[in-house]
């Protein structure tokens, strides 16, 4: 009987022996062939919708040609479609496996948390960049530039200014204004000395027409608002507050707690609490802004060019963000197109993001997608006529500022400064002492990375 | 050697063989991340730590990460926060649970298809049910303001979800209700394995129905709350998808409403799962695998009072 057994498992054995060495010769098999593959193929993480995907695949298919007829050299691009949500972890895994891809597009806060990580390619290091820069930079809209330029310290503990990404997209918030509601409202608006068919010009404004515009027992509001870091830096921005400064000794120092800064949250703070013409949008389990303008609910919201196609049921227009003291101003968002570390041939990859950032194909981009240009010169040259609404986003655009470059924004942001903002709009912390706590942490956690 | 000798070696041999594959996996995938978790937990990443490298690169600083969350606010407030998420959903889910049993046990009519019903809501993944409870409970639309409305009633003008006060045990009824066709399932198939000679025996003695089930049914039912209580717990420990659902906004307010606590800003739905995922993905891979093992002594400190206190005597 144990004989038996014996012989069973022998044979067994030897059939578990032949199907692994069958497995161990195909993955092999599999590994030289996508080596093969690999040679010359450039990976992309790319994060488009379905529209953008099919123009982008247009245009990497052109750039191969392209790059055939210039270097005489074959370059395959080979486009990977990946959720934008959770990208940020992915790359992390990604890295840790040594599986990144050779080009991705991320969002335009995270190349300083990469290239602090030391997994992107310094692009101004590379052979082919032939410029400066600064030379480089002025190609660009400053604010899609800018958050591509950081300063790193060496091993050598030296700090020096690389470019780590060309901007792919760049946007900015501004207000959106149902017409049909302020229409609705328009005798009530006139009667208060404002013109319903135009959106409020400045933060005083807004207020009187946010008032008309809520109507509680519709559960209409006048304004429906997120209340995160970048969805406030209008409101900063407007008031004129400053996130860091650097102090007279060349360190960096937060201001978030200065006059003008908590002038901007207070004003926030009232819509919500004094005037009452905020949703309450912001809270958790509320129906966000978005959704709120869709319904119809929420007169007014800040929202970004992304939305344009959303809304397009409904009869809106769209403004510059209210003059506060500050003018009028907003938040810079976007992607940009940056090089992994891994890249095997980053020369290539840097042609690319010359040759889809370059004003030829942005001009094409845009028009056929109704988005901003990153290209300074496509960004003049682009046919508004039919594009109203592109246009004063790009008009907007021009007095945007981008949110600071601080080691570890986003521990900053979910940690620090949203929980203060939100204490604060509740009701349960000062403004004051809101954003005088929040400097302390960040002065004492975070600065002084930047400041050692 | 004798003959016996070599074939009980050859027996063991053979069981070896064929404990091997699951020994293997056992090993590489849980034993090996266990034990490299703890080396890890005595190191720390920095901002500029090679991700290409990041635990090669991390950084040896002895018991640092544990004596970080010791003395972190935080850290503190997530586990009150986790023990009260636990009071309030293990001795309900228990309670309705049983109720539902002890109702369904009767000879109702369709009494398999309530049976169904309870349990048909354990099926559906939970983040799905969080994004329903979501849109029920949003205040102004939801379709509970509105039914209230029908009887002059309304929710808080924050709502519920967006209250610090209110939050975790809205949280804690969904999923109490979620899980009531769990605990109903277990209590029933209990109590029909439960002798009817012994109710037959009560009954002759005169004991009423609350004497019934106060010394013959619930003292065998024991081993299933002891079980309740062990998953119910775990479950506390590791809860995540249901704040994430219900408690957590993509543009801030992650881990719920904030609330302040001795100084610091916390999330009132910041259970200890959550903020175990808010470490990893801030990479602070260090802090996250020390914070696994301080979660991983409670637990086996839980489990073992329980165990204790709800002793089965044979």
């Amino acid at each position: 009987m144990l004989k038996k057994s014996f012989s069973l498992s022998k044979r067994h054995f030897c059939l578990f022996l032949v199907s692994l060495l069958l497995t161990v010769a195909f993955s092999n098999l599999a590994c030289q062939t996508a080596s093969i593959t690999k040679s010359n193929t450039l990976t992309l993480w790319i994060t488009y919708n379905p529209q953008e995907y099919e123009i982008f695949k247009r245009i990497a298919e052109d750039f191969q040609k392209d790059y055939l007829n210039k270097t005489g050299k074959e370059v395959n691009l080979n486009l990977q479609r990946i959720p934008y949500d959770g990208l940020m972890p992915r790359l992390k895994y990604a890295c840790l496996a040594n599986a990144t891809p050779d080009i991705c597009r991320i969002d335009n806060a995270w190349p300083l948390t990469l290239a602090y990580g030391k997994s992107l390619v310094a692009l101004d290091n590379l052979p082919n960049f032939k410029s400066t820069i600064d030379e480089m930079a002025k190609e660009y809209v400053p604010a899609a530039i800018e958050s591509n330029i950081v300063e790193i310290k060496t091993d050598k503990g030296i700090w020096e200014r690389h470019l780590y990404g060309i901007p792919d997209q760049t946007n900015c918030v501004a207000l959106f204004w149902n017409k049909e509601l302020f229409r609705q409202s328009a005798k009530e608006l006139r009667d208060r000395g404002l013109d319903p068919e135009r959106a409020p010009k400045d933060w005083e404004e807004f207020i009187k027409y946010a008032q008309i515009l809520t109507i509680k027992d519709k559960k209409q509001y006048g304004f429906g608002m997120f209340n995160s870091l970048w969805w406030s830096m209008p409101f900063f921005n407007t008031f004129g507050a400053q996130f860091v400064k650097k102090d007279a000794n060349g360190k960096y120092v937060c201001t978030i707690d200065e006059p003008a800064a908590q002038q901007a949250l207070q004003f926030m703070t009232d819509l919500y609490k004094k005037h009452g013409v905020e949703a309450g949008a912001w809270r958790t389990g509320s129906i966000n802004p978005e959704q709120g303008f869709l319904n119809g609910k929420y007169a007014m919201i800040l929202s970004g060019p992304w939305n344009l196609k959303r809304f397009s049921n409904i009869d809106f227009g769209v403004s510059l963000v209210p003059e506060g003291p500050a003018g009028t101003s907003s938040n810079v968002g976007g992607q940009n197109l940056v090089i992994f570390k891994t890249c095997k041939d980053p020369e290539a990859a840097l042609e690319f993001l010359r040759y889809f950032s370059s004003e030829e194909v942005q001009i094409r981009w845009s028009e056929s997608l109704g988005q901003i240009p990153v290209n300074i010169r496509a960004f003049d040259k682009i046919d508004l006529s039919q594009r109203p609404q592109l246009a004063t986003f790009m008009q907007q655009l021009k007095t945007a500022r981008p949110s600071p470059k601080i080691p570890r924004m986003d521990v900053v942001e979910e940690k620090v400064v949203g929980p203060a903002l939100q204490l604060a709009m509740q009701g349960d912390k000062s403004v004051e002492q809101a954003l005088k706590d929040s400097a302390i942490e960040i002065n004492r956690d975070f600065l002084p990375l930047l400041n050692k | 050697m004798s003959i016996k000798s070599n074939s009980n070696l050859r027996e063991s041999l053979v069981s070896y063989l064929f404990l091997a594959p699951f020994l293997a996996i056992f090993i590489i995938f849980l034993g090996y991340p266990m034990i490299y978790s703890l080396y890890l937990s005595f190191r720390s990443t920095t901002f500029s730590t090679d991700w290409y490298n990041i635990f090669g690169n991390m950084q040896y600083v002895g018991l640092a990460n544990y004596q970080s969350l010791l003395t972190d606010t935080r850290f503190w407030w997530s586990l009150g926060l986790t023990l009260s998420y636990a009071v309030l959903t293990i001795p309900a889910s228990i309670a309705l649970g049983l109720w539902l049993a002890i109702l369904l046990n009767n000879k109702l009519k369709g009494a398999s298809f309530f049976r169904s019903a309870f349990y048909l809501p354990n099926v559906l993944d939970l983040y799905v049910v969080g994004t329903i409870w979501v849109l029920i409970l949003s205040p102004n639309y939801g379709l509970l303001d509105i039914l209230l409305g029908k009887i002059g009633l309304h929710l808080p003008e924050s709502g519920l979800l967006a209250n610090p006060y209110t939050a975790l045990p809205t949280i804690a009824l969904v999923i109490v209700l979620k899980g009531a066709g769990f605990g109903m399932i277990l209590f029933l198939s209990a109590i029909q394995n439960i002798s009817e000679s012994i109710y037959e025996a009560a009954d002759i003695d005169g004991a009423s129905w609350w004497q019934k089930l106060r010394y013959i049914t619930l003292p065998l039912l024991k081993p299933v709350i002891l079980f309740m209580i062990i998953t119910g717990t775990m479950s506390a420990l590791n809860a995540f998808t249901e704040i994430y659902a219900m408690a957590s906004s993509k543009y801030g307010g992650f881990g719920g409403p904030y609330i302040e606590f001795q100084g610091q800003s916390v999330g009132a739905t910041s259970l200890s799962g959550l903020y175990l995922y808010q470490l990893f993905e801030r990479a602070e891979y260090g802090k996250t695998a020390a914070f696994s093992y301080l979660l991983m002594i409670i637990a086996l400190i839980i489990s073992f009072l329980n165990a204790r206190l709800l002793k089965v005597e044979k």
